[in-house]
């Protein structure tokens, strides 16, 4: 695991952000530990792209380490002050990408195929139908693994392990650790075939 | 204890070997198309767990926060 900080689980968020607050930089990597994968899915969820989604964490976060000294627990819980930071830091994306999807129209039509990419448009309805369905797909295929051969993807997709460390932190041998990831992967090889892009239709 | 190359493929996708292991592979897949597919294969899962697995941030986010927040 990527080294939880040993220092401040005990502490409340408010205690936290406190911390934060006199530049304290144990006590964002605590914040993160507790709510960025929370932000992560909102971010995901305004912004479509996993890319964009962890730069829009970054900003976050960043925001709340500037700003801290700011926050004010009778206004409201740590966690709603970071979605509220997080939701404009997506919404300021997403104006930004339609102003360059607007600009982007409008050179075309003046430059016929000059400018094509500058522009992204926005995903239509079959195209978030396609990524829903894909993630159910993968959901479903995680979800056909054991839960031993789960963890130790997850420890090394999700969480950068190598085999080795894997082994240390669940304390098995790192033969069974390598076993696992094989068959696992190999598992949700054989049922998201279908879905790689040269079997799409 | 050296098993199969072709074994160790799935690992190398996710970035999970250690360094001998994956030097091993690359050299396999310098010499064997069976090592390349195989490959590609694996790519596509990890691409695929990227992009519509669960929505949890990938390890190295955490660290660009903190390289981020030290630099600030």
């Amino acid at each position: 695991m990527p080294a939880p900080s040993e220092t401040y689980p005990t502490d409340s968020d408010r205690v936290l952000v406190g911390r934060v607050a006199g530049s304290d930089q144990g006590a964002l990597a605590e914040l993160y530990d507790r709510y960025g994968s929370t932000m992560y899915a909102v971010a995901l969820r305004l912004s479509r792209e996993p890319a964009e989604a962890e730069d829009i964490v970054l900003e976050t976060f960043t925001q709340a380490w500037r700003e801290a000294s700011r926050y004010r627990s009778d206004l409201g819980s740590v966690v709603a002050w970071l979605t509220v930071i997080c939701r404009s830091r997506a919404l300021d994306r997403l104006r930004a990408r339609r102003r360059r999807d607007r600009l982007g129209e409008t050179l075309q039509v003046a430059g016929g195929e000059l400018v094509p990419a500058l522009g992204r448009r926005p995903p239509t309805a079959d195209q978030d139908l396609e990524r829903e369905e894909r993630c159910e797909r993968v959901t479903a295929a995680l979800e056909t693994l054991s839960a031993p051969q789960r963890k130790v993807l997850e420890l090394a997709y999700w969480g950068g392990l190598s085999h080795s460390e894997i082994a240390t932190h669940l304390g098995e041998p790192l033969g069974t650790v390598k076993t696992r990831v094989r068959a696992g992967m190999q598992k949700l090889r054989d049922s998201l075939r279908p879905y790689f892009p040269e079997h799409e239709g | 204890m050296t098993g199969k190359v072709i074994d160790l493929i799935p690992g190398f996708a996710l970035g999970a070997l250690s360094d001998d292991e994956a030097q091993r592979v690359r050299s396999a897949l310098a010499d064997s198309a069976d090592c390349r597919r195989e490959l590609a294969e694996f790519q596509e899962v990890v691409a695929l767990l990227a992009v519509a697995g669960p929505r949890i941030p990938p390890a190295s986010l955490r660290q660009r926060l903190l390289d981020r927040i030290a630099a600030d």
